[in-house]
């Protein structure tokens, strides 16, 4: 693994820790470019929104923040201003295996990321779930929750360009790296998930 | 927006001196259709928000994410701003850069899709932010078709295209509009087309096929400024007579215009040979100005205002990019006879924006499945055009196109402004595409030339009679400073600065996250 994947690992795991913490909008962006290839404009922009929303950081976040950005180019001097936390055990949001809004709905989303993600080796499992705000306000999200052994970084941003395709704007891909300790909010999900692709045996890693 | 620097790059070489946001504003422009819609919304909302160096960042992650090949004036304007705003170069060092950028050409929607109407709904939307919004002079809606950029969203799009004028703040009119937009459920990429810049493709594209809202009503508070109805009277004459014969039709902005317009009373004397006779009869009127290349229309329309309040023969200084002709003040002395005055009270008229949409409506015979809105096409003759028109003007296209395009690039200095300027933003250009039922659309598009130019050949008349006796009185013509010389450039006072300018981030409320306010809880506290 060059060093190249390995920061891109690290900047992959970050921004999987991010989720639920940044705007959607915001996030799914900063994760198109690390599938892009773009870590040197990603290692200028995250640290920056990072200040701006004011999320604190964990110190295992810190770490994976300064192995990924660093020597890509980011401002030292705003890599050390992001706040740090102890850690994060809140989850703002509530999960559901199923979406009210789509009780008798086909699931033509579905349906393509199967026929997307038919046949790769690197899939561990694939699993959907529905994001809401513990508030009860704002919609309701689609959360893909994908569990690879490689490449997680160049699949989420396939999968989200999929997903925006086909009409969300702003989509939810967690590709997590296979055996890595999950965080509050990947926890929750994958609690209240299910398969994704009913019926299809995914390669098991 | 104070920082201002050479202008260099798409769109800005015509304009030295411009602001690095309305620089960083033209290059988004010239990026649209190949970087995704919400990628250029991002970056626009922070350059209204003055993050000009987080705009530029994100624009440039953007291509080098998506692999989008940069022409090399693109490149060169992106370097440039980089420079200027002191930003790590290495960052687009690694941009994809060619010659000439060959990008498919996307296709947009001509009127509804899926039943729905490109313009429905954005009217009310806008209304709150148009009234603060300055010089803001036109507004068009267009489904797109085709997937723009690496990471498209869904497709069909809307676009919605807004024409403003000098005094207007491009990058704060595209994020306040499309925030406006945002808030009230419509998704749509706005693009805010400057008048006096040349169009790209993408843009020209778009406005043939987009429809246009009115908004001068009542209703939207703002001050009134007409430049669509000079526009769309000079174009016509411009197109058909000097240029080619293959006339294709540019003309498609007329009937937007006449639909604007519920004036019948003029319509009443119809066929008189049509523009070849208006070419002919002005050429007359040309001796005052002997030099001027296509002196006929451009003199018509503006020469008759001034003719009506007195007789004013110098057309020289009409100041280069100033409001339009029928602004203010002027507008409806002269106009009364000639088309203006109903137009204006078709649109403010009755409710503002319904209003005139049910005046429109009127005259026009129900076309079989003519998009029901027609806000803006319906023209008093759309019946025979709509049935027609295919979702894309394929074949007349490109010919009109070419036309377009050569009359864009003209740098259009001279006082003459008129003609050119037009096609680029605010109106003219945005004139929708050309039916394909030439025949047809040709003779309303004669019917209604005629019945302008007979008014105003009846004006010019009177206005070269005087012209004559006057001569005869004072020899020396030549010398304008007369008493009954007018001077335009004080006649279009625009509303430059009217209004205050809201800034862009100013929001109503607390920040949404994803879709969700705050609350007390927040994040977990910094440490």
């Amino acid at each position: 693994m060059t060093e190249v994947d390995d920061r891109t690992d690290a900047c992959h795991e970050l921004l999987l820790r991010l989720a639920g913490r940044l705007p959607d909008r915001q996030l799914w962006r900063l994760r198109d470019w690390l599938a892009g290839g773009a870590l040197d404009a990603l290692a200028r922009a995250l640290p920056l929104t990072l200040l701006r929303e004011r999320v604190a950081i964990t110190a295992r976040e810190s770490m994976l923040l300064n192995a990924a950005l660093l020597d890509a180019g980011a401002d030292a001097g705003r890599l050390h201003a992001v706040p740090w936390v102890d850690q994060i055990d809140e989850v703002d949001y509530t999960f559901t295996s199923e979406s009210p809004e789509r009780v008798n709905l086909g699931d033509s989303e579905a349906v393509v990321l199967g026929a997307v993600l038919h046949g790769r080796s690197e899939l561990v499992d694939v699993r959907g779930s529905w994001r809401r705000h513990r508030s009860g306000m704002g919609p309701t999200t689609r959360i893909v929750l994908v569990t690879a052994s490689t490449g997680c970084a160049r699949l989420t941003g396939e999968l989200q360009r999929v997903l925006r395709a086909l009409g969300t704007h702003e989509p939810g891909v967690e590709v997590m790296p296979e055996g890595i300790e999950l965080p509050p909010y990947h926890r929750a999900a994958l609690a209240a998930s299910e398969p994704l692709l009913p019926g299809v045996i995914v390669h098991q890693g | 927006m104070t920082q201002v620097a050479r202008g260099v790059g798409p769109g800005a070489a015509s304009r030295p001196g411009i602001a690095l946001p309305v620089r960083i504003h033209d290059l988004l422009l010239s990026m649209a259709g190949r970087l995704d819609d919400d990628a250029l919304a991002d970056a626009r909302q922070m350059l209204a928000s003055a993050e000009l160096d987080r705009s530029l960042e994100y624009v440039a992650g953007c291509l080098v994410a998506g692999r989008v090949v940069l022409s090399h004036e693109q490149h060169a304007e992106l370097a440039s701003l980089f420079a200027d705003m002191f930003l790590d170069q290495d960052l687009i060092d690694r941009l994809l850069v060619t010659d000439r950028v060959i990008a498919g050409r996307h296709r947009f929607a001509f009127g509804a899709v899926d039943g729905l109407d490109p313009e429905r709904g954005v009217a009310d939307a806008v209304r709150p932010v148009l009234g603060v919004l300055p010089d803001v002079r036109s507004m068009w809606c267009v489904w797109r078709l085709t997937p723009a950029g690496p990471a498209s969203g869904p497709v069909p799009h809307r676009m919605v295209l807004v024409g403003i004028g000098p005094g207007g703040f491009a990058p704060a009119t595209a994020y306040r509009v499309e925030d406006a937009l945002r808030r009230a459920g419509i998704r749509a990429s706005v693009e805010v087309l400057m008048d006096g810049v040349e169009l790209g493709d993408y843009h020209r594209e778009a406005m043939r096929n987009a429809r246009q809202i009115p908004f001068d009503g009542p209703g939207f508070n703002r001050p009134r400024v007409e430049p669509a109805y000079q526009a769309a009277r000079i174009e016509p004459a411009r197109v058909e007579a000097p240029r080619m014969a293959p006339a294709p039709e540019p003309p498609r902005l007329e009937p937007a215009r006449v639909t604007a317009v519920p004036p019948e009373p003029a319509r009443v004397e119809p066929p008189e040979p049509a523009r070849a006779e208006a070419a002919r009869v002005e050429p007359p009127r040309v001796e005052p100005e002997p030099q001027r290349p296509e002196p006929p229309r451009m003199s018509v329309v503006r020469d008759l205002p001034p003719a009506v309040d007195a007789p004013r023969i110098d057309t020289s200084e009409v100041p280069v990019r100033k409001a339009p002709p029928f602004s203010d003040d002027a507008p409806s002395r002269l106009d009364p006879p000639t088309m203006m005055a109903p137009s204006t009270g078709g649109l403010v008229g009755p409710g503002g924006l319904v209003g005139g949409q049910a005046n429109e409506e009127e005259p026009t015979p129900p076309p079989m499945e003519a998009p029901r809105v027609e806000a803006v096409r319906t023209d008093p003759f759309p019946a025979e055009a709509a049935p027609v028109r295919p979702v894309e003007p394929a074949p007349d296209e490109p010919p009109a196109m070419q036309e377009e395009a050569l009359t864009d690039a003209r740098p259009s200095p001279s006082p003459r402004r008129r003609e050119e300027p037009q096609d680029p933003p605010s109106r003219p250009r945005l004139a929708p595409a050309p039916a394909p039922n030439a025949g047809v659309d040709k003779h309303s598009q004669a019917f209604v030339d005629d019945i302008l130019n007979t008014q105003e050949r009846n004006l010019l008349k009177e206005l070269q009679d005087e012209l004559a006796r006057r001569e005869q009185q004072d020899p020396p013509p030549a010398q304008n400073s007369g008493s009954w010389r007018v001077d335009r450039s004080g006649r279009h006072g625009k509303p430059a600065t009217a209004g205050p300018f809201d800034h862009p981030n100013q929001t109503t409320g607390p920040m949404i996250i994803n879709g969700v306010p705050p609350h007390d809880r927040g994040y977990p506290p910094a440490t």
